[in-house]
């Protein structure tokens, strides 16, 4: 069952990268109307279904899970950063990649599973670090000043980090595969 | 006592040295070269012990700088004990250098380090090894400070009744007669002098031709070319491999694997880390992780440390004082004003810029050293090998040219980790030639003002023409100036480690250490020299056009023309020669605000003005640390030259093709 | 054939190290001598350089390097297939291990045919037929 579970999870997760990736990018050129659509990327886990044993949980999780990307891509936030963009699209590529060779029970799923899912927290936990370090800034450049308050701006980054440690459950209970290419 | 640690490359060698020294060693050089030495001093039961740290080898023959290094101490040297640090999850290769160090010296303390990763692996038996070996045989894990006592009191105390390898009985006889004939020579160690000679060694032969001993070099020869026939093979590959049948032999005896044909997590990572197609995006997007992290959490503390010595200007009117002003108002007490004018605004200043940098620099070489401790640093080596090499270098030059990016007073130390030292000083001639961040700033600075629209693509051309230019010079001085023979590139993948936050600390102040005592004496010294051409003649407005330093860029201005610069552009590369970020200082200072700024150049001249800045000498903080790295003035006169010479080409070409096209007026 | 040949996956024994100078040494130094067992692990994405897995360690090498080394492809026995007869090549072990495969008739230069696929593995030699597990398997290699 967790095996099933977390690659609709995982699906969820990489859509949601490649969704704030793209925008990332693509913010720096033009503001793009229709990416939104993206979240439906969420539903790929369906075309295994087949393949899946608790089938009716699983569908109300992607419909869910598909739902709550749908959300968060109506409210796209406006950073530009090309080099960001891009690293989130390859943790996002590589997380799909995963989920390819997971559903065949070959290890590879795993090892991608791991550094794209160990690339994505290190990208979240950086930008949250540097979101630190500009507020230690904006407090030592403002002293003695009459600054206006500081300036949140929301990063797709700080959630993913969060939905990422989501998914590290899984690791932590060591899938067993078969072993298909030792 | 002297005591010696040999061992294989990435065995923990230096993390039992540091656990058995402390804070009592000292680094240096081996004499005259450039590979480092490592010295430090313990105590056992009151007796004070020297432990030299001998340089990580695989084998000990005359074919590396390192080995000779690590065997000519064993033989002249004479330590007492010698400990051998094995890599116990790879026991079959690093035995190979005990056999070696066995025909050296009796004194030997074998250290399985890595242990508790070994268990994993292997069922190892300490006590047969002991046994079959005669020496002492102590397990440790270095990264938890495990079997170090041990180790230690095994050295001090410990029973050496060793058993040497031997070889097959008709070699050994021939070693026998060798042995024999060189009694006559007293030259000790005549085991390994026999040896070494049957194995046309280059060091030995070298040193017996110098004392004649003609007689035992033929000898030897004759022997030589008998054991080749006999075994069918070059007589090295021949010697090899009964060393190795002895710590395979070995190997089997004291090892049994538990776990075969297991995936270790290492094999599993590095499929998609050097995998074909994902390997290089994920090394730029690290590349990229690495550098937001330094220059974006720095950042803060650079701020807090102008704000501490230089004070600032509060936009309501007032300003608050840094500790350079009050340090000027106190000194004016008791000194004339100039002089005190000097101390602070001149070398309390470059203080304050050699602290300012210090973020940067250590938040690199945390990084690095996160990077080379995990292993992940070997498989860029492996990822960026085929490319590099057509620029001289090898796959591991990249982190330093990558460095480079971020300042290239760390990329430059960097390069102490190519083997090879012609690819060392290419390396170190071509760093200078990427822009360090400082560079870039002012890059930003100036783009932003003179390009508005047109900044970004701007500043990736200038960026683009310096790496095409790094390329293309690499190119060129592996043809020529840089031209020798090719390294073994041979690397070991080591297992993945995670990093303790303490050895990266160490490694980290290591470096920065040296970065601070060095380059931030010369920096200090070439702020108050600029500050003496700033500010006399006596009297005039710091750093305005009736100073010396305005002298001579009015005096250079004829010339400055063909290129574009204007009187100011050069003053300000004159600043900019003690620190890149001064550029915008010296802007500041001489034009009253951006719009005088703006006006005082085309965009043309603005262009050129880029491309000299682009690639012209680097500042005092590198040329320091070329200085420091090849301890040679040939090579850092060579340096600003060929940063001048490129910053004067590119910007004729763009100038004089500018205005002849009429562009950018 | 040249180890520089070779694909990933593949293993192979090596017969000759030729060349010389350091490249020559430090090849024979990481163990790379007659006898010792190569396996290609992967290719970075210019084809050049190679990881190869010898003596338990990864190492990896140029191309021009592993052209030096003259090798004889061979296959551990737990990627043979039932049914095929091979030739075993080489036993990699100690004394123990390699006697208690000679007493079951598995030793370089004897043919053996494989009745049962890994893992455990059932083989025919001169002397009977035995069973092997998965860890004697993979430190026997035939061809």
């Amino acid at each position: 069952m967790y095996l099933e579970f977390s690659v609709i999870y995982i699906a969820f997760l990489a859509t949601l990268s490649l969704y704030y990736g793209t925008l990332e990018i693509l913010n720096f050129f033009f503001t793009p109307k229709f990416i939104f659509l993206l979240s439906f990327l969420t539903l790929y886990p369906f075309s295994l279904l087949r393949e899946f044993r608790f089938r009716k949980w699983a569908i109300l999780l992607i419909l869910l899970l598909t739902g709550l990307s749908f959300l968060f891509a109506l409210h796209p936030p406006a950073t530009s950063d090309i080099m960001g963009g891009f690293s989130l699209i390859l943790s996002s590529s590589l997380l799909f990649y995963s989920l390819k060779d997971t559903l065949r029970e070959l290890y590879s799923g795993l090892s991608f599973y791991l550094v794209g899912l160990f690339l994505l927290l290190a990208i979240g936990f950086l930008q949250i670090l540097i979101l630190l370090a500009n507020l230690l800034d904006y407090y030592i450049l403002c002293i003695g000043e009459n600054c206006p308050p500081f300036t949140f701006i929301f990063r797709g980054e700080y959630l993913l980090f969060f939905l990422g440690l989501f998914a590290l459950y899984p690791f932590l209970h060591r899938w067993e595969f078969r072993r298909k290419n030792p | 006592m002297l005591i010696a640690l040999a061992g294989n490359p990435n065995t923990g060698k230096s993390t039992i040295f540091n656990a058995l020294t402390g804070s009592h060693q000292h680094v240096g050089n081996w004499p005259g070269v450039t590979v480092e030495k490592k010295e430090g001093f313990t105590e056992y039961k009151g007796k004070r012990i020297k432990i030299v740290d001998l340089p990580g080898t695989y084998s000990l023959t005359a074919y590396s700088l390192e080995e000779l290094i690590a065997r000519n101490f064993i033989l002249e040297e004479k330590p007492d004990v010698v400990i051998d640090i094995i890599d116990s999850t790879n026991l079959e290769r690093n035995l190979y250098l005990l056999t070696e160090l066995m025909e050296l010296t009796d004194r030997i303390v074998i250290a399985l380090n890595m242990f508790d990763e070994a268990k994993k692996k292997y069922r190892i038996d300490v006590e047969k090894m002991k046994k079959i070996l005669g020496i002492p045989v102590v397990p440790t894990v270095a990264i938890r400070n495990e079997g170090i006592d041990e180790l230690l009191k095994e050295a001090v105390e410990g029973k050496f009744s060793i058993k040497k390898p031997s070889y097959p009985e008709d070699v050994e006889k021939r070693i026998k007669t060798l042995e024999s004939m060189l009694k006559k020579y007293k030259v000790g160690h005549e085991r390994w002098y026999a040896i070494k000679l049957l194995e046309n060694d280059g060091d030995v032969m070298k040193k017996f031709q110098r004392i004649g001993a003609k007689d035992i070099i033929h000898q030897a020869e004759h022997f030589r070319h008998e054991i080749e026939d006999v075994y069918g093979d070059d007589i090295e590959t021949v010697m090899a491999s009964f060393r190795y049948s002895f710590s395979h032999g070995l190997f089997h005896e004291i090892a049994e694997p538990i776990n075969v044909g297991g995936v270790t997590i290492t094999d599993m990572v590095d499929h998609v880390v050097a995998h074909k197609i994902f390997g290089i995006p994920i090394f730029l997007v690290v590349m990229y992780l690495a550098f937001n992290f330094v220059f974006e959490v720095a950042t803060p503390f650079q701020n807090a440390i102008d704000l501490l010595f230089n004070g600032k200007d509060l936009a309501n009117g007032g300003e608050i004082n840094g500790l350079i002003d009050l340090s000027y108002y106190w000194m004016t007490g008791f000194m004339p004003s100039w002089l005190s004018s000097f101390i602070n605004y001149g070398l309390l200043r470059g203080l304050a810029a050699v602290l300012s940098f210090l973020p940067i620099i250590m938040l690199l070489f945390l990084i690095l050293s996160f990077l080379e401790d995990s292993g992940y640093l070997a498989r860029v080596a492996f990822l960026m090998d085929r490319i590099m090499r057509k620029i001289g270098l090898e796959g591991r030059g990249i982190i330093s040219l990558m460095l480079g990016l971020g300042c290239n007073v760390p990329a430059i130390m960097s390069t102490r980790a190519l083997r090879n030292e012609r690819e060392r000083k290419l390396s170190i001639a071509l760093n200078p030639l990427i822009p360090c961040g400082a560079r870039i700033q002012v890059f930003a600075f100036l783009t932003s003002l003179f390009f508005a629209r047109n900044q970004a693509t701007v500043l990736w051309s200038l960026l683009l023409i310096s790496f095409a230019t790094v390329a293309f010079l690499g190119y060129i001085y592996k043809k020529t100036i840089f031209k020798g023979e090719v390294e073994p590139f041979v690397m070991e993948l080591p297992p993945y480690r995670l990093p303790t936050l303490k050895g990266i600390s160490i490694h980290m102040w290591e470096k920065s250490e040296g970065f601070l005592k060095k380059a931030g004496t010369i920096i200090i010294g070439a702020a108050g020299i600029i500050w003496l051409l700033a500010a006399l003649p006596w009297g005039v407005e710091y750093g305005s056009e009736s100073s010396y330093i305005g002298q001579i860029a009015q005096f250079l201005s004829p010339v400055g023309h063909l290129f574009g610069l204007t009187p100011q552009a050069i003053i300000s590369l004159f600043f900019g020669f003690f620190a890149k970020e001064v550029v915008i200082d010296s802007f500041t200072v001489l034009f009253e605000n951006r719009e005088a700024l703006m006006a005082s150049m085309t965009q043309l001249q603005a262009f050129s003005f880029l491309l000299f800045l682009l690639f012209y000498t680097p500042c005092v903080a590198t040329l320091a640390t070329v200085y420091r790295e090849t301890r040679s003035k040939r090579f850092v006169v060579f340096v600003i030259l060929e940063g001048l010479t490129l910053a004067l080409l590119f910007s004729f070409l763009a100038y004089q093709i500018g205005t002849l096209l009429g562009v950018g007026g | 054939m040249r180890l520089s040949e070779l694909q990933p996956g593949e293993s192979a024994l090596v017969v000759r190290v030729s060349g010389s100078g350091p490249i020559h040494r430090r090849l024979l130094s990481m163990g790379i001598l007659p006898g010792t067992v190569i396996k290609v692990v992967r290719t970075s994405p210019l084809g050049d350089p190679v990881v190869y897995e010898i003596r338990g360690a990864f190492i990896s090498l140029r191309r021009n390097e592993a052209e030096q080394v003259e090798v004889e492809k061979i296959v551990p026995l737990h990627l043979i297939p039932p049914g095929s007869m091979v030739k075993v090549i080489m036993v990699d072990g100690g004394m123990g291990f390699i006697q208690n495969l000679h007493k079951m008739g598995i030793s370089p230069g004897r043919v053996i045919e494989i009745m049962k696929g890994c893992c455990p593995m059932v083989v025919r030699t001169p002397l009977g037929q035995f069973t092997i597990g998965r860890g004697m398997a993979y430190r026997i290699y035939v061809r």
